[in-house]
C-alpha cells in the first residue's frame, strides 16, 4: 500500500475546502479541517477557508495578531478574519479573485486586487497571487497536521468547466507558486458527479446508466455554471464525459441577499430609519439567514430581520424589521428563477467601451433564463439532474429548476439527490 | 461549627462505633480529636498546578461576545425595557451565542429521549450521568420520569490564543476612520 493520499482542493470563490482520501479503494473521503486566523490574535479551525484576503495598514493591528502556528511573523490574513474584518475596511480586502482569473481585458498576473479606488498604501497583488496564498494557506495546514508535505500526494485542484484555456493555465501557476509543483485539475461538475457517485455507493447503477446526460447546475455565493456530462463505457468501465459548458455566470446567492435586503432597506428608509455601512452589512447578513429559513420552511410566513445598534447598548437601538415568505417568493423565486419558455433568452448587457468598470456581473438575474438558454444553445437533452453549491440547498428552488426542465423537456427528468452540496467538489476531487 | 440535632448525633454515634471498629487510621484520628491534639495536617498537597495560560474562560466570552454580542447583553440594563425589545435583543444574542456553542462544544442529549417519560434506571448506571431526585429510596433497578434529558459536550473545540491577543480585552473599542 503506497503513503500516497488524493487530496482535492475547491478552490472556491467565496470558501475554499481541502478533502482527502487513502489510495486503498473505498477509502472514505475526509474533509481537513482548516486553522485560520479567526479573529485578531485568535487561530481556530473550521472545514471552509474564506477566499479572502486581508493587507492590514501599518498601524492597525498588534504584532501577531495574524500569526498562524506554521508564521508566526504573518504579515496578512487569510480566512475567516480576512473576511470578517475586511468588511469593515473594503480598501484593504481582496475578494473574488477567483473570477478575477478568468476575467478578460485585464493583466491578470499584475497586482489589481483589491479592485478600484484605494491608496497607493496598500500594496496590491494579482489574482494569481491571491489564489496561491489560499493554496499555501491549505498546504501549510495540511503539513501541520500529517507528516510530509502536500506536494508529496496526488492533488487535485478543481476549476469551473468554463474556465478557459488561460485561466487554467493561472491556476496551475498559483498552485507552483504555492509550492505543488504537480498538481491535476479537475472540473468542478465532473467533480461533483464523483462525489455524489461515491456517496450512493453501488446505489448509483439504479439511477444511472451509460447513454444518460447529467445536467450539472451549480450555483454558489457568486457564480452560476450549466454543464453536461455524459455517462459513456469504454472498455467496460464506466466514463464520465463533459459534453457542453456554459459560460461562468457572475450571479449566485449573494445577489439574491443584495435585492432582500435593499428590498428592507428601502421600507426603513420610507419609515425614516437611515442605515450606515455597518448595518447595512448586518442588514444583508440577516437577510441571507431569513431567506434560508423562510425557503426551508414555506408554512412561515415572515423571519424577523433585527439590526442590533453597534455599540454596547443592545436593548435600545435594536431595529427591528421583517422579511415576508411573499417578498422572498416575489423578489427570489420570481426575480431569479422566473418560469419561462424553452427558447428564452437572457438580456444582454449594454456593450461598455472597455472593461474598466470590474468583474462583468450578469446583466440578467433570471438563472432560469440562463439555464434555457444553454440547453437551447446545445440542442441538449438531460436525463439527469445534478445540483451543487450552496443556493441549491433551497427546496422551492430547486423544485422550479427541475419543473422548468420538466415543462421545456416534456419529459420527467431524474434528480440526482443526497451529496453535500458545500464540501462535494472537494469530495469529488479524491475521488476522481 | 455546625451543631447537629439529637437524631442526627445518635446516627452519628452508632455509625462511627462500626467505623472506628473497623477502620485503624479513622480511630487514630479519633483518638486525637478525643485528647483535643490537633488533627495531623493533610497529606502534602499536590504540586501547585501549572500557571494556567490557555485563558479558556476568556476566550469564551470573548467568542460570545463577537458571535452573540453576550456581553452587551448581560451588561446593559434592562429595567423599563418593553418586552418587544428584549426580545429583538435575545434573538441577536440566542442566534450568535448558538453557533459558538455548537461549533465549541456540540452539545448532545445525555438520554436522549422524550422529556416527561418514563424511563428505567438499570443497576451500575453511572452517577456521573445520570443524577436521580425526588423519593430515592431502595435499590436499582430504578423508574421515573426524565425530567431533562442533559447535554454532553462532544467536543472542546477551543481557538488558540496567540501573541497577537490580550486575553482580558473580550473585544478592543472600535473606532470607525
Amino acid at each position: 500500500m503506497s503513503d500516497k493520499q488524493h487530496v482535492g482542493i475547491d478552490l472556491g470563490t467565496s470558501n475554499c475546502v481541502m478533502a482527502f482520501a487513502a489510495q486503498d479503494e473505498d477509502a472514505a473521503v475526509e474533509v481537513v479541517a482548516v486553522p485560520q486566523v479567526v479573529e485578531s490574535g485568535v487561530v481556530g479551525t473550521r472545514s471552509q477557508l474564506p477566499s479572502f484576503l486581508y493587507l492590514p495598514g501599518e498601524h492597525e493591528l498588534a504584532e501577531g495578531a495574524l500569526s498562524l502556528p506554521w508564521d508566526p511573523a504573518a504579515s496578512f490574513g487569510v480566512g475567516v478574519f480576512a473576511r470578517d474584518h475586511g468588511g469593515k475596511v473594503p480598501d484593504r480586502l481582496v475578494h473574488s479573485a477567483k473570477s478575477w482569473l478568468c476575467q478578460d481585458g485585464v493583466d491578470r498576473r499584475s497586482g489589481i486586487l483589491p479592485w478600484g479606488r484605494s491608496t497607493e498604501e496598500v500594496a496590491k497583488v494579482s489574482p494569481v497571487q491571491a489564489s496561491a496564498l489560499y493554496i499555501k494557506h491549505l498546504a501549510s495546514a495540511w503539513a501541520a497536521a500529517h507528516e510530509g508535505t502536500l506536494a508529496e500526494h496526488d492533488v487535485v485542484l478543481t476549476v469551473p468547466a468554463s474556465f478557459d484555456p488561460a485561466a487554467r493555465d493561472l491556476t496551475v501557476a498559483a498552485a507552483h507558486a504555492a509550492g505543488l509543483a504537480d498538481v491535476v485539475l479537475l472540473e468542478e461538475p465532473q467533480a461533483a458527479l464523483y462525489a455524489w457517485l461515491d456517496s450512493q455507493g453501488d446505489g448509483w447503477r439504479e439511477q444511472l446508466s451509460v447513454g444518460d446526460v447529467v445536467l450539472v447546475c451549480d450555483i454558489g455565493g457568486g457564480t452560476t455554471d450549466f454543464s453536461l456530462i455524459a455517462i459513456t463505457e469504454s472498455d467496460g468501465a464506466m466514463t464520465l464525459e463533459r459534453v457542453a459548458v456554459g459560460e461562468h455566470i457572475l450571479l449566485g446567492g449573494d445577489n439574491m441577499d443584495y435585492a432582500l435586503a435593499f428590498a428592507v432597506r428601502k421600507e426603513l428608509e420610507e419609515r425614516g430609519t437611515k442605515l450606515d455601512a455597518w448595518q447595512l452589512r448586518v442588514l444583508v447578513q440577516q437577510a441571507r439567514a431569513a431567506k434560508e429559513a423562510l425557503l426551508s420552511n414555506p408554512d412561515q410566513a415572515s423571519a424577523p430581520i433585527l439590526i442590533p445598534n453597534r455599540g454596547a447598548r443592545l436593548f435600545k437601538r435594536t431595529i427591528k424589521a421583517e422579511l415576508l415568505q411573499q417578498q422572498v417568493m416575489d423578489i427570489v423565486l420570481s426575480g431569479f428563477f422566473p418560469q419561462c419558455e424553452a427558447g428564452a433568452r437572457p438580456q444582454v448587457a449594454r456593450r461598455v467601451g472597455l472593461s474598466q468598470l470590474g468583474l462583468s456581473y450578469a446583466a440578467d438575474p433570471a438563472v432560469t433564463r440562463h439555464l434555457a438558454h444553454f440547453l437551447t444553445r446545445h440542442q441538449a437533452r438531460p436525463t439527469a439532474v445534478l445540483f451543487n453549491g450552496g443556493v441549491m440547498r433551497s427546496d422551492p428552488l430547486r423544485n422550479r429548476i427541475v419543473a422548468s426542465l420538466n415543462a421545456w423537456l416534456g419529459a420527467e427528468i431524474a434528480v440526482l439527490g443526497g451529496a453535500d452540496l458545500d464540501l462535494a467538489v472537494a469530495r469529488g476531487g479524491p475521488g476522481f | 461549627m455546625e451543631q447537629p440535632g439529637f437524631g442526627t448525633r445518635l446516627g452519628l454515634a452508632f455509625s462511627l462505633f462500626f467505623k472506628v471498629l473497623f477502620d485503624a487510621v479513622l480511630a487514630g484520628r479519633v483518638r486525637g480529636l478525643l485528647s483535643g491534639a490537633p488533627a495531623p495536617a493533610p497529606a502534602k498537597a499536590e504540586p501547585a498546578p501549572e500557571p494556567k495560560t490557555d485563558h479558556g474562560a476568556l476566550q469564551l466570552l470573548r467568542a460570545l461576545q463577537a458571535e452573540g454580542r453576550f456581553i452587551d447583553f448581560v451588561q446593559d440594563d434592562i429595567t423599563g425595557v418593553p418586552d418587544a425589545d428584549v426580545a429583538a435583543a435575545s434573538r441577536v444574542v440566542h442566534e450568535g451565542c448558538r453557533t459558538v456553542v455548537q461549533r465549541w462544544f456540540a452539545p448532545t442529549p445525555v438520554w436522549p429521549g422524550e422529556e416527561g417519560a418514563n424511563v428505567t434506571v438499570e443497576a451500575g448506571f453511572d452517577p456521573k450521568k445520570v443524577r436521580l431526585t425526588g423519593n430515592v429510596v431502595g435499590d436499582p433497578p430504578f423508574t421515573g420520569a426524565l425530567a431533562h434529558h442533559g447535554w454532553r459536550a462532544d467536543k472542546n473545540d477551543v481557538p488558540t490564543l496567540t501573541g497577537g491577543a490580550d486575553p482580558q480585552i473580550v473585544m478592543p473599542a472600535e473606532i470607525e476612520l
